[in-house]
């Protein structure tokens, strides 16, 4: 397929699209939005594209990749095209984000707790206790109302029947919001007749709600809590984020060398002395968190915050060993999870998972790599995965050699072909792969910001819409029906 | 930092309008050029002075030479430190800083330079808007305030001294001298207050002690001073402010006519303290270690703005 094929190109292939049911045949939904676009013209597109991409320059929306250990500033590519969700389909992922989280935290809870879950047998103990997360040491430490993950990034992908499945949860330190919440600043300045005649719910409440269940965790008796974000500083490749966010919560942008511990509790210095800082949404990884108790080399953390935060000196959004529940071996548990807390079905599928610590499962594995995708369960980033049909030989045969050795430390689940939908190139408009990370918050209640960040693979075909591996995003709307239950 | 913005910003600035300001000076000497016309140009620019130089050359050098202190170099400058600060900059600020910074990068002045520096020149002026009335007036701020305006006091001293010494011998000569003051984007205050008689000494007098015009010296060190005032906030006297505080009584109780007679002295004078109070500067905000000391006793401060001075 060539990088500049149009999008009726790839409407037989198998893939879902969004947009088109066949060439030139928009679904209903896109009527409008098909219509608008045809109107504008593609050297319209373009110019607007243009500048969407200037204004995100100026905002200094750029991320750094890591290559052969240079880091090389770029910008995460917009496409214009919206995606949209009408209201009845996101009822139902709401409803499926809001019970797939709310069991997560029971089992974080639970798991750092009395573990009944894995004495009763609900899901297998060795799997839960040997995933790379699991902090032992946590193990009967109490957190401020139970609550362990404030803010989850649940990757969806969506199969050639159009249906969603869960494909990955992030509980530690997902990222992404601040592309949602810019992306639609983006889009109403430079193609804002997009929107007309389209009711789209609103993502901007995101800041307000994340800011008061922030607040909400702090003790009782603190009036006016002080929460602030703790970045790693400005060669993170997320700094934007964290620097956006810091400044939509107007909360201090603060890294390690800002913060102080005294006896178990943590200060912020100011230029008039020190302030008692009560909540740390932290976007550091657990093991640099504290050089003290993780990584000694962390220059980035602060010595002494992990013991503050389980003397209950500070409270960390989110909270430390969330990774145990986003292990991607522990991910093949979530169904049973959701049953045994929730007892209901899960609303979500998940997609099918070998996991290559059982026996049988690693067999089939190992035997037929070149149709699966095998991820590491504890990466993150698309770093580390083989996609099975475009492997070459060789790495499968070092696939085959890692999944031996380390049987815990991979997964492996079928090809999931991801929906497709066109996105704008200087030859018109080309298909392209895509999935969506909603974000879910959690405090007094749980909620799901309407839509999320739709992430989508610029390369044609490529299945990788990791923004490391050359992804692009583009702006998601949950529209409200005109009629209920219309959809 | 927050320092370095605001001196690089008001640089930038100065660097474009005096480069535009002399470029359409030339336009009026077409006839008769004079032979150090461009080399002037660097002089004023704070380059060590070649004998001859030709327009696009100087121009270039100005704008974009990175052996000097070029136009270019000053943005970067100022986009980096923007960069370092931007916690403490509004979105606005740090947007605009940017979109300054890219769209410079994009665009060339090849041949016609006006279009290009009056970019700069709104573009710095854009962001000197939004630094007074989208940012809180904080200690942050403050630090921008010192900079931009030490900077300001800096590059007028300079002006009227260089050229004072450029035109010693040539007589009276008008056009050079409103050549000057719109350097200094001041020409028409000029005129509301002294008429048309632009000689050498009315200029040096109006660009180095008025206290109306918010380009003068005077009116600048006055400026710093309020600016160090409000980062000191405790009150009593810090090294900075006691320089400072000299420094600015010294240019607001001169003597308008020895000064109109012999700008050189005052402009002495400002340099021996330059040094001073970048000593003090220094040692005062812009070295935590030295801040504890002086702060003994108070092992809870330590400033993280001010740490990010250096």
């Amino acid at each position: 397929m060539s990088s500049a094929a149009p999008a009726q190109a790839v409407a037989g292939s198998g893939s879902y699209d969004e947009m088109l049911i066949a060439p030139g045949r928009p679904r209903q939904l896109y009527l409008r939005l098909h219509q608008c676009l045809e109107k504008l013209g593609h050297g319209e597109l373009r110019r607007r594209q243009r500048r969407a991409q200037r204004a995100f320059r100026d905002l200094g929306i750029t991320f750094t990749v890591y290559q052969d250990d240079q880091g090389i500033e770029k910008l995460f590519p917009l496409d214009l095209i919206p995606r949209l969700i009408d209201g009845a389909t996101w009822a139902r992922l709401d409803r499926g984000l809001r019970q797939r989280v709310t069991a997560l935290n029971l089992f974080l809870e639970d798991v750092y707790g009395a573990q009944r879950i894995l004495r009763q047998g609900a899901v297998p103990s060795d799997v839960v206790l040997s995933a790379a997360g699991f902090h032992r040491e946590l193990v009967g430490l109490r957190v401020p109302h139970g609550l362990r993950c404030q803010v989850a990034g649940i990757d969806l992908v969506r199969d050639h029947h159009g249906v969603f499945h869960v494909l990955e949860d992030n509980l530690r330190t997902p990222s992404g919001i601040s592309y949602v919440l810019a992306n639609r600043q983006i889009l109403k300045r430079v193609v804002p007749e997009l929107f007309v005649g389209y009711d789209v719910r609103p993502v901007e409440g995101y800041c307000h709600d994340f800011l008061a269940n922030l607040r909400w965790l702090a003790p009782p008796e603190v009036d006016d809590p002080t929460v602030v974000l703790l970045t790693p500083g400005i060669y993170n490749s997320a700094y934007f984020e964290h620097w956006y966010l810091a400044k939509q919560m107007g909360i201090e942008l603060v890294e390690g060398s800002d913060l102080l511990v005294d006896q178990d509790r943590v200060f912020m210095r100011t230029t008039d002395g020190l302030r008692p800082v009560h909540v740390i949404y932290r976007r550091l990884d657990d093991e640099f968190l504290d050089p003290i108790s993780g990584r000694p080399d962390s220059l980035v953390g602060v010595p002494g915050l992990v013991n503050a935060y389980r003397a209950g000196g500070v409270v960390l959004a989110n909270g430390l060993g969330n990774g145990v529940a986003d292990d991607k071996a522990v991910y093949a548990l979530v169904p049973d999870i959701i049953r045994y807390y929730l007892g209901e079905e899960p609303i979500l599928p998940n997609v099918p998972t070998y996991l290559c610590t059982r026996e049988k499962e690693r067999a089939h594995v190992v035997d037929n790599l070149e149709h699966l995708v095998v991820k590491r369960v504890d990466g993150s980033g698309g770093y580390g995965m083989l996609i099975g049909p475009m492997s070459t030989r060789a790495q499968r045969a070092g696939m085959r050699r890692r999944i031996e050795a380390q049987p815990r430390q991979f997964v492996a689940q079928p090809v999931i072909d991801l929906s497709v939908q066109p996105v704008l190139t200087g030859g018109g408009l080309a298909s392209r792969h895509q999935d969506l990370r909603p974000f879910v918050l959690s405090g007094r209640e749980t909620t799901v910001t309407p839509g999320g960040l739709t992430r989508v693979a610029l390369r044609p075909g490529s299945l990788v819409v990791n923004s490391s591996q050359g992804g692009g995003s583009r702006d998601t709307w949950v529209t409200v029906d005109e009629e209920p239950g219309a959809a | 930092m927050l320092y370095v913005l605001g001196r690089d910003l008001e640089r930038t600035e100065h660097l474009a309008r005096l480069v535009r300001v002399h470029f359409e000076l030339s336009l009026d000497r077409s006839v008769h050029p004079e032979r150090r016309f461009w080399a002037n140009l660097l002089q004023l620019a704070g380059w060590p002075a070649p004998d001859a130089v030709v327009r696009d050359h100087a121009i270039a050098m100005v704008l974009g030479d990175p052996s000097g202190p070029s136009l270019r170099q000053t943005l970067e400058s100022a986009r980096r430190a923007a960069q370092a600060v931007r916690p403490s900059l509004s979105i606005e600020v740090w947007e605009q800083v940017n979109a300054l910074y890219w769209r410079l990068s994009d665009a060339g002045w090849q041949g016609e330079p006006y279009t290009y520096l009056h970019q700069v020149e709104l573009g710095t002026q854009l962001v000197a808007g939004l630094v007074d009335d989208t940012m809180a007036h904080d200690e942050a701020w403050h630090f921008v305030k010192l900079g931009k305006h030490l900077e300001r006091a800096g590059n007028v001293t300079h002006l009227v001294t260089r050229k004072s010494r450029e035109l010693a011998e040539a007589g009276e000569d008008p056009i050079a001298w409103a050549s000057v003051l719109r350097s200094c984007a001041s020409l028409e205050a000029f005129r509301l207050r002294y008429g048309v008689a632009t000689g050498a000494q009315t200029v040096a007098r109006f660009l180095l002690l008025d206290r109306m015009i918010p380009r003068s010296a005077s009116y600048c060190l006055a400026a710093a001073l309020t600016a160090v005032e409000g980062i000191d906030r405790r009150g009593g006297t810090s090294p900075p402010h006691r320089v400072l505080g000299r420094l600015a009584a010294s240019f607001e109780h001169a003597d308008p006519v020895e000064v109109g007679a012999s700008p050189q002295r005052l402009a002495a004078h400002f340099d021996e303290q330059w040094a001073d109070l970048h000593r003090a500067l220094r040692s005062s905000y812009f070295q935590p270690s030295q801040l504890a000391l002086e702060l003994a006793g108070d092992q809870l401060s330590r400033h993280p703005q001010q740490q990010q001075q250096s």
